[in-house]
């Protein structure tokens, strides 16, 4: 069976810089429709409607953050087998190995570069 | 490189002249937090602000071109959230060496 194309995203990050260089890395870059929430709490209100292919992740964010998210997400139906990429700052390795073990598809670092990003979220996306 | 990536990287350095532009601003803030440290003061609010300016510069900061700013800032960021995890106010040699890469990450703006 073909796998489904990636088509939409959906990004929580909670820093308006970020925001906009990532939607200039998805969109423009790399053709995908993005929708882009600030907090944990208004992506668990859009995913139902948005029904995104991939959920991207910040980690540290205020009031809910990515590890919350994401377990959150979980709980819903339209999102208990999403594909889920948390995209953070550099960590410690067990904390790589925590987003892992929680079901993450992959880690990605920040700071990335615009004009891969696209590039490096698909072949994340080909391998899974 | 296509038209598409043409496009991305001129709107790519729009959005960097609009980050150089509100760095001043950023950094002068930093400093009033920074300032609440200093000495015999250690306020806790200043501490977790300043760790999440920290956490954001470090994170956009090379993605604009600015590599060492993004280092510095990390660098800062790692001891300054080891500090407020310990609870408490710091030693006076661990305030110095926070001090020490406060200063490091000032210096990667010039």
């Amino acid at each position: 069976m073909p796998k489904q194309p990636l088509q939409k995203i959906l990004y929580v990050e909670d820093d308006p810089d970020i925001q906009e260089i990532a939607r200039l890395a998805l969109e423009e870059v790399g053709g995908f429709t993005v929708y882009i929430c600030t907090y944990g709490r208004e992506a668990l209100g859009v995913v139902t409607q948005f029904k995104p292919d991939l959920i991207i992740l910040d980690v540290m964010m205020p009031d809910m953050d990515g590890v919350s998210t994401f377990k959150a997400l979980r709980k819903l139906e339209t999102t208990s087998s999403a594909p889920v990429i948390f995209l953070t700052a550099k960590v410690q390795p067990k904390e790589v190995a925590e987003y892992r073990k929680l079901g993450a598809l992959d880690v990605i670092f920040k700071p990335f570069d615009p004009l891969t990003l696209a590039d490096v979220i698909k072949k994340i996306w080909e391998k899974r | 490189m296509n038209d598409e990536k043409i496009a991305a990287v001129k709107k790519l350095q729009s959005l960097k002249n609009k980050f150089c532009a509100k760095l001043p601003a950023r950094i002068r803030e930093m400093e009033r937090d920074i300032a609440l440290l200093r000495d015999n003061a250690w306020d806790g609010e200043a501490a977790l602000r300043l760790h999440m300016e920290l956490h954001k510069l470090s994170g956009t900061g090379a993605s604009f071109g600015f590599g060492k700013v993004s280092e510095r800032a990390h660098d800062v960021e790692e001891y300054l959230s080891a500090l407020i995890k310990s609870g408490g106010a710091p030693e006076r040699s661990q305030k110095k060496a926070l001090f020490t890469l406060w200063d490091r990450f000032t210096k990667s703006f010039h």
